[in-house]
């Protein structure tokens, strides 16, 4: 039974190191809510920035509940340059980046101990406006 | 847990970025097209536009994907002490009753939630049973392909495959429901996560009924949100009867939430930085006000809509 296991998750890890645009990445950030469970995911690519869309985004709903903890991450596809940044905001304002252009350091994560029941809105984005395609990964711990 | 305070550095930087592309979208003067990620604004005024205009399906996938999973509200019982209790489930012997695409796409979501409630007990016999109804369910609406039953079958026979079994069971579930709006299906993906939702909504009023745990029930109050999202997505589809019957039902138990106050407080987030992760502590609060009659009252028609749905 442990081999079985252990071969699953090596197709898993081994798919994950080549993958692209596609249902991959999934298995990619899997490992990236490590000790949380699984929430949803959100995937989309992003065009280039252009005159008319300067500043490409995807942007995704959520319920999220009070006393949880959530933890946001996102993984990039391979094949292309852009570097994704995600940013958590309820409708007072921005809560959170996963960036920090001051320091131009991106985090690896971003956990949010949520006090408040309602809407929220994730927003990502790919560093420089440059085209890319990311999966964003939402996950909680009680 | 040692937080500091507003003056953090980072939170500053982030605040003056912040404001900084707001004042930027505003003066950069380029036919306000100035879209950005940071703009707030901008953000609110596009949701605003989606909630204004005519459900558009893009509105709708925004809506479906916001509804709560069930397996949250079913961690929080695990967590409130609670037993775990099968006789609140949906028997798996239902399955053969479902003999329209309607029942069967929200029974899938029923038997999902009672999937990830048994998985989360980490009860690996029952967990076969239900992973079979799942998939007969799937197979009807031809949904099947999303769900891999014998790497589900193997990782549900060890207890501590349950993680990875919730992981790879939720995750088939939200390609599923993709595929089936992709498809021009989105009523059955409406009435899978209706389902789901109701069930994990059922097994907590059962359990706030029998412990009468104060989270549970502030949780259950707290529904109301997800409520009046399912109502406008089951609402779409009134011109078809079998959603319109199903819509009504549904209309009773948000009647029953009207009564149901839900309170925030605005307060300033803290953050840190611990190994490479930001942790953001809101201290925005919210607070539920859920008499006892309009407990007993949502667990009542909750019960008897759920029964009614799934019988």
């Amino acid at each position: 039974m442990k081999n079985l296991i252990a071969a699953f998750i090596g197709v898993i890890f081994i798919s994950s190191l080549s993958a692209q645009c596609n249902e991959q990445l999934v298995n990619k950030c899997y490992p990236t809510i490590d000790g949380y469970t699984y929430l949803k995911d959100f995937k989309f690519r992003l065009q280039e920035a252009t005159e008319e869309n300067p500043k490409p985004r995807a942007k995704f709903q959520l319920i999220l509940s009070k006393d949880t903890k959530y933890l946001l991450t996102a993984c990039d596809a391979e094949e292309y340059e852009g570097k994704v940044i995600y940013q958590l905001f309820d409708a007072s304002g921005l809560l959170a980046s996963s960036y920090n252009p001051q320091t131009k350091k991106h985090y690896e994560s971003v956990e949010f101990v949520c006090k408040k029941s309602g809407l929220y809105y994730l927003a990502y984005t790919f560093e420089d406006n440059k085209k890319g395609c990311a999966i964003g990964m939402v996950a909680f711990q009680r | 847990m040692n937080i500091h305070k507003a003056s953090n550095t980072l939170k500053n930087a982030m605040r003056i970025s912040f404001l900084a592309v707001l004042f930027s979208a505003y003066s950069c003067g380029d036919g306000g097209n100035a879209d950005s990620a940071d703009n707030f604004d901008d953000l609110m005024e596009e949701e605003s536009a989606d909630a204004t205009s005519k459900v558009s399906q893009e509105v709708l996938t925004e809506i479906i994907q916001r509804i709560p999973s069930p397996v949250e509200i079913v961690a929080l019982i695990k967590a409130s002490g609670a037993d775990y209790s099968e006789g609140m489930l949906n028997p798996t012997t239902n399955a053969e009753k479902y003999t329209t695409n309607y029942k069967q796409a929200f029974n899938l979501g029923v038997y999902g939630a009672d999937l990830g409630y048994i998985n989360i007990y980490e009860k690996t016999i029952s967990s076969l049973s239900y992973l079979n109804a799942v998939k007969s369910m799937a197979d009807l609406i031809k949904v099947g392909q999303f769900f891999d039953f014998n790497t589900l079958k193997r990782l549900s026979s060890n207890k501590e495959n349950m993680d990875s079994l919730l992981y790879i069971t939720t995750s088939n579930f939200n390609r599923m429901d993709e595929y089936l709006r992709e498809q021009g299906r989105s009523d059955l993906s409406i009435l899978s996560v209706a389902g789901a939702w109701i069930e994990g909504l059922y097994i907590t009023c059962q359990v706030a009924k029998s412990t009468g745990n104060a989270e549970l029930i502030e949780r259950i109050g707290e529904q109301k949100l997800a409520m009046a999202d399912i109502a406008l997505l089951l609402d779409q589809y009134k011109n078809d009867e079998n959603m319109a019957n199903i819509a009504a039902d549904f209309n009773r138990i948000k009647i029953a939430f009207n009564a149901v106050v839900i309170e925030t407080t605005q307060g300033e987030p803290e953050m840190k930085e611990v190994e490479g992760r930001l942790i953001i502590v809101d201290n925005s609060t919210s607070n539920v006000s859920i008499s006892k009659e309009t407990l007993d009252n949502i667990i009542e028609v909750v019960t008897d809509v759920r029964n009614k749905c799934i019988n």
